[in-house]
């Protein structure tokens, strides 16, 4: 039952309080409102990125393309709206491709039955190509239509992308109790031969999870495009590896047929209070960022194998 | 005779090398300069040199990658260790260390780091993704830490000679790649490690069942990669003379696989093409200086690059579906 | 036999894989409130024979009919729509989702634009009462045990109101009270008039429980009886036999000289209860008993495969612990899985690579693989044992399954070894090869390697063996020699009449 309860949101959330209470004690400062605030305003790419790589990962499958495809959006929106589009529709059509491309690399991965990690693997250079097309450098966006949404005044002073992000992680939560796909792609995930018994329908199911996994992505890239303000066609690379390392620190497993939304939001919400508390450390650059974050997804993984048995061992 | 003539042109790495020879030909199509060569103080210049040249850091990594992948693995660390390879190569050159030492420290903690990604994925049972995703993190972040967040600039002509020296009229890296291919092909098919790590990534279960010494297997294929990485940023560092821990060997986890991918190496593991990793690390090289020569934007290469993974997706989708149709018989029997 | 007209017919039904005839004109009837039980060894076809009614895969001749209808499945979901419901061996639930969430997984009911949960669990209550079974719905089905999972699989094929139910080995990972319940249940919807259809090997449950029987044997329907008409002996005689009735002794192989090695007390708790067994130079053991009995747990368990947890092995008279395959090898054991595909072959390294590979260590210097070397010993198995293939560089994986057989078996034979443990090396091959299978027996026995021999087949049991130890239930029930050796003696064994006590 250890493992159960290690394996679920729970984990992640005292680890989230330790840290909180760490940076309490070591710095007054640290836990105030306005630190939880800007942790959700920061975290927001990262943790919509992390809910689409966490809903691929949930059905068995895993996804690359997420950093690239929000580098994709966040340079489509930006230069649609500098040609004069309604933000709105930008945002819309950026949603819109990354579903698609998502849709399109599920497709493939069913009809050729090749390891999602190649066929996402290559949906990553496409984006990557594509948003290099629209445009090499930063494209700060200027156009008048921008304006009200450069700075979106929510109550509690939270940013659009950020309320989107919760709003969301809700609604997901939600749909995989009451979206049949969802639903099925549980199953695929947890024992794809016995879904396929009990009359599963795998490729539609692989396509729709894949596409919903893409259009976070844009929606991420959205997110990057209100938070800066720019478009970046070179933004956010690595960006999908760190979204799949705060879904299984959130406590999704690579092996599929569990969703941890709740865990994910914990997850890279962890990760970005993990920046700012060594900022208030004073620790200079990112090194340790990085290696904390490393030993913090291998006790996660590690403790959860070791009280998981090894049963699996070697699979 | 002809059979074996008739298997090698079937065979992965045929495929790859085919796959070269069109985009060659595309490149002496477009590209009038392409296969131009100049003698030059005493070595060759022009651009398919080039393209050797500045493939080898690739194919490096792509070769231990291919152990890997051969043993059904997958190593996502390969960047952060190169990285780590060149900060502390870079580290001890600019203490005054000499050149051999530097070049040891960076090949050593490669392979060291290597097989504790083995450790991890073997005795720890972690997903392969997972267990060389801790590295991919936190590797990284060594790198800076070792580097003090900045770039470590160093002048040491005999490391320097590791990227830009040259031997018989071809730069050293060039030789360098030839020699460890010809090394592990050797590796491969020459010893009982090599068997034994295929037939690992080919049955596992099997592989118990015959004696096979598992464990040692994947640690060291896992710590060759990792040898192969380090010496991918040792040659990187070599060639801008400095040890840079955010840039070293960024994406380079993802073209290896690529590499490998494109070679024919099953992602399921088995059987090992070491030519055609390098083939195809020469392919994503070509398509990348055929790119910038023509004066495009560098984007077109990526996008290349990812028509290249779906057309062999396509090609190798025969290959998949023959084994799925062919699973029901092993149950079948029954 | 009964007069009313079957709901689920197959006539002449054939499908082969490459190399395989899994099934061979078989006809079958299934008739509403009969149990119809399908026996048969390993490779007889049961298998494939399930996946044709379930819909998971399709019979390149013949058909199936619905009803008197001609039907044929597309897929799994199909077959549900057409009323008959398949419980599957080993793949019964989702093992992340709950209980009513695998009963209504691909079905679940809506409220408006939601899920109805509290209406699916409710229901899902209200289906396992209905077995009798009070559960928890909201359990993981990864925390049932193999009992629970197989009846709330059961229950969900019976809320798809299913007329046709077919259980797949239902028992063989539950314990004697587990099957009561379990028969109990399927009693009660015979009496409801539901068509089932139960594959099993334990010949007191296929008693219990059946009306109608239907052996299988080598892909072809050796009859179909009323349960009542057909002896326990017939039974086995049917299920086992190709041509017992003219089964000959052969050499019957004792071997001589001094015993190197011995099992005393080896077992693995619900695997296979301690055994002993020694042997002697050119001792040929032979294994009977059916399928399930523990043969293979008893080879594994010897050979260190699965790690015994009690017991002990004597070598040269001194007692040593094998750590795993790797320590019995060097011991001098080989060992042939049943299970060539999963346990035995590399199918994409080369016949050469798969010969030299185990004893690799042995021969190597330096650690080097010698190409030319492991092609010598190649061409020299191709010759000896006649394997049909281009040459040692040839892939395995494109081999039939007789002759990869012989590559494993050449690859245990280069290892030199004092016993050689042989499951079921006559098994989905064909004639010739098999033929030639036993022929290696007897070669090894005169040289003077020990075997141990498993086969479903008791006349190739019987025609090497000079010792046969009888299983049932996982455990050696029989240790036969010399003038016990006959086909009826071993029959009744296995039947496990009462005389034997």
């Amino acid at each position: 039952m250890r493992s159960t309860w290690l394996s679920s949101w729970r984990a992640t959330a005292l680890a989230l309080a330790l840290l909180l209470l760490a940076g309490a004690l070591r710095h007054p400062g640290f836990l105030s409102f306005g630190t939880l605030l800007d942790a959700l305003d920061d975290g927001a790419v990262l943790g919509l990125a992390a809910l689409g790589a966490m809903v691929v990962m949930s059905s068995g499958g895993i996804d690359l393309s997420p950093g690239a495809v929000v580098a994709l959006a966040s340079i489509s929106v930006a230069s649609l709206v500098q040609s004069g589009l309604p933000p709105p529709l930008a945002f819309a059509l950026a949603i819109g491709g990354g579903a698609l491309l998502g849709g399109l690399a599920g497709w493939l991965i069913d009809v050729l039955a090749m390891p999602a990690f190649i066929v996402t693997l290559g949906a990553m250079f496409l984006a990557r190509g594509l948003a290099l097309a629209i445009h090499v450098e930063a494209l700060p966006i200027d156009a008048a239509a921008w304006g009200p949404w450069s700075r979106v005044e929510l109550p509690l002073g939270l940013d659009l992308a950020a309320c989107a992000w919760l709003a969301l992680a809700g609604l997901l939560a939600l749909a995989y109790r009451h979206a049949r796909t969802l639903r099925n792609a549980l199953a695929l995930g947890g024992d794809e031969r016995t879904a396929t018994y009990f009359g599963v329908p795998v490729r539609t199911t692989r396509v729709r999870v894949h596409a919903l996994g893409g259009a976070f992505a844009g929606l991420a890239g959205v997110a990057y495009t209100l938070y800066t303000g720019k478009g970046d066609s070179t933004a956010c690379v690595g960006l999908e590896l760190d979204a799949i390392a705060a879904a299984v620190i959130g406590g999704t497993a690579l092996r599929g047929g569990e969703a941890a939304v709740f865990g994910t939001v914990l997850g890279a919400l962890l990760l970005g209070l993990l920046q700012t508390l060594l900022v208030f450390e004073g620790v200079p650059g990112a090194g340790w960022t990085r290696l904390v974050l490393g030993l913090l997804l291998l006790a996660f993984v590690a403790l959860r194998r070791l009280l998981a048995g090894r049963v699996e061992a070697g699979a | 005779m002809a059979d074996a003539r008739l298997a090698w042109w079937k065979s992965s790495a045929a495929k790859a090398a085919l796959g070269w020879l069109v985009v060659l030909a595309i490149g002496a199509a477009i590209s009038p300069g392409f296969f131009e060569l100049e003698w030059r103080e005493g070595r060759l210049y022009g651009t398919f040199v080039d393209v050797l040249l500045r493939a080898s850091p690739t194919l490096l990594a792509a070769l231990g990658m291919t152990l890997v992948i051969g043993t059904g693995g997958v190593d996502l660390s390969v960047g952060a260790v190169a990285a780590i390879s060149a900060v502390l190569a870079a580290r001890h050159l600019q203490s005054g260390g000499n050149a051999a030492m530097a070049l040891t420290l960076g090949l050593g903690s490669g392979a060291l780091l290597g097989a504790w990604n083995g450790v991890l994925v073997r005795k720890l049972g972690l997903v392969p993704i997972v267990a060389t995703l801790v590295l991919f993190t936190a590797g990284r972040g060594l790198a800076q830490l070792a580097s003090g967040g900045n770039v470590l600039t160093f002048r040491s002509d005999t490391f320097a000679s590791l990227a830009t020296g040259t031997l018989a009229g071809l730069p050293l890296p060039i030789w360098i790649t030839l020699a460890s291919l010809a090394a592990l092909t050797f590796v491969v098919r020459g010893t009982s490690f090599g068997l034994y790590l295929q037939a690992c990534g080919d049955n596992p279960r099997a592989a118990d069942l015959a004696g096979l010494p598992v464990t040692a297997v994947i640690v060291s294929a896992y710590a060759l990669c990792g040898l192969f990485a380090a010496l991918s940023g040792a040659i990187v560092a070599a060639d801008v003379q400095a040890g840079d821990a955010a840039s070293a060997g960024l994406y380079l986890e993802l073209d290896a696989i690529l590499a490998v991918v494109i070679g024919g190496t099953s992602l399921r593991g088995g059987r090992v093409q070491l030519v055609g990793t390098a083939f195809g690390a020469l392919i994503l090289q070509t398509l990348t200086t055929l790119v910038l020569v023509q004066g495009a934007r560098l984007e077109f290469a990526l996008i290349a690059k990812a028509l290249a993974v779906v057309a062999v997706c396509a090609l190798q989708s025969e290959r998949w579906g023959e084994l799925l149709r062919r699973r029901p018989r092993a149950g079948g029997a029954q | 036999m009964s007069a009313t007209a079957p709901l689920v017919e197959l006539r002449g039904v054939s499908r082969r894989y490459p190399g395989v005839r899994a099934l061979e004109q078989v006809g079958l009837e299934l008739r509403a409130g009969e149990v119809h039980a399908l026996c048969g060894s390993n490779g007889a076809g049961k298998s494939t024979l399930v996946r044709l009614l379930g819909g998971v895969e399709r019979p390149d001749e013949g058909e199936l009919r619905v009803a008197g209808q001609p039907v044929s499945f597309a897929s799994p979901i199909e077959a549900l729509r057409a009323g008959i419901a398949v419980v599957h061996q080993e793949t019964h639930l989702v093992p992340q989702l709950s209980v009513a969430e695998n009963l209504f997984l691909g079905r679940e009911l809506r409220r408006g634009w939601r899920l109805d949960w509290p209406a699916m669990r409710a229901r899902a209550r209200t289906s396992l009462a209905q077995l009798g079974l009070e559960l928890d719905v909201d359990r993981k089905a990864a925390t049932l045990t193999a009992a629970l999972a197989q009846l709330v699989a059961i229950a969900r094929a019976l809320d798809l109101d299913a007329r046709v139910l077919v259980l797949d080995e239902p028992t063989s990972s539950l314990d004697a009270s587990e099957v009561e319940r379990l028969f109990a249940l399927v009693r009660r919807l015979r009496e409801r008039g539901l068509a089932i259809v139960f594959v099993g090997h334990s010949l007191e449950q296929v008693e219990a429980i059946s009306d109608t029987i239907t052996v299988l044997r080598d892909g072809r329907r050796v009859g179909t009886h009323r349960a009542r008409e057909l002896s326990r002996e017939q039974l086995v005689a049917s299920m086992l036999g190709r041509e017992l009735a003219s089964a000959t002794r052969g050499a019957a192989r004792i071997g001589g000289g001094a015993e190197f090695l011995a099992a005393r007390g080896l077992g693995r708790r619900g695997a296979i209860e301690p055994f002993d067994l020694a042997f002697q130079p050119g001792m040929v053991v032979g294994l009977a008993g059916l399928l399930g009995s523990g043969r293979s747990e008893l080879a594994r368990a010897l050979f260190a495969a699965d790690r015994p947890d009690q017991g002990a092995w004597f070598v040269d008279g001194a007692e040593r612990r094998l750590s795993g395959p790797r320590d019995a090898i060097e011991r001098g054991l080989a060992f042939c899985s049943e299970n060539r595909k999963l346990d035995g072959i590399f199918p994409s390294l080369t016949v050469a690579e798969n010969i030299a590979i185990a004893s690799q260590r042995h021969r190597s210097r330096w650690g080097l693989f010698s190409r030319g070397e492991a092609d010598g010993l190649a061409r020299a198995s191709i010759e000896r044992f006649r394997i049909a293939c281009s040459g040692p560089e040839q892939p395995v994986g494109t081999l039939s399954g007789g002759n990869q057989q012989k590559v494993l078996l050449s690859r245990a034979l280069t290892l030199e070894p004092r016993l050689v443990i042989l499951d079921e090396p006559t098994r989905g091959i064909d004639v010739g090869a098999k033929a030639e299978v036993e022929q290696l027996v007897e070669q090894l026995a005169a040289r003077g390697t020990a075997v141990l021999f498993i086969s479903s087949a008791l006349e190739e049991v019987l025609r090497h063996a000079g010792r046969v130890l009888v299983l049932r239930d996982r455990r050696v029930v029989a240790t036969l020699e010399g003038a016990q050796l006959d086909a009826q003696e071993i029959l009744r064994r296995i039947a496990g009449d009462a005389r034997d006590g």
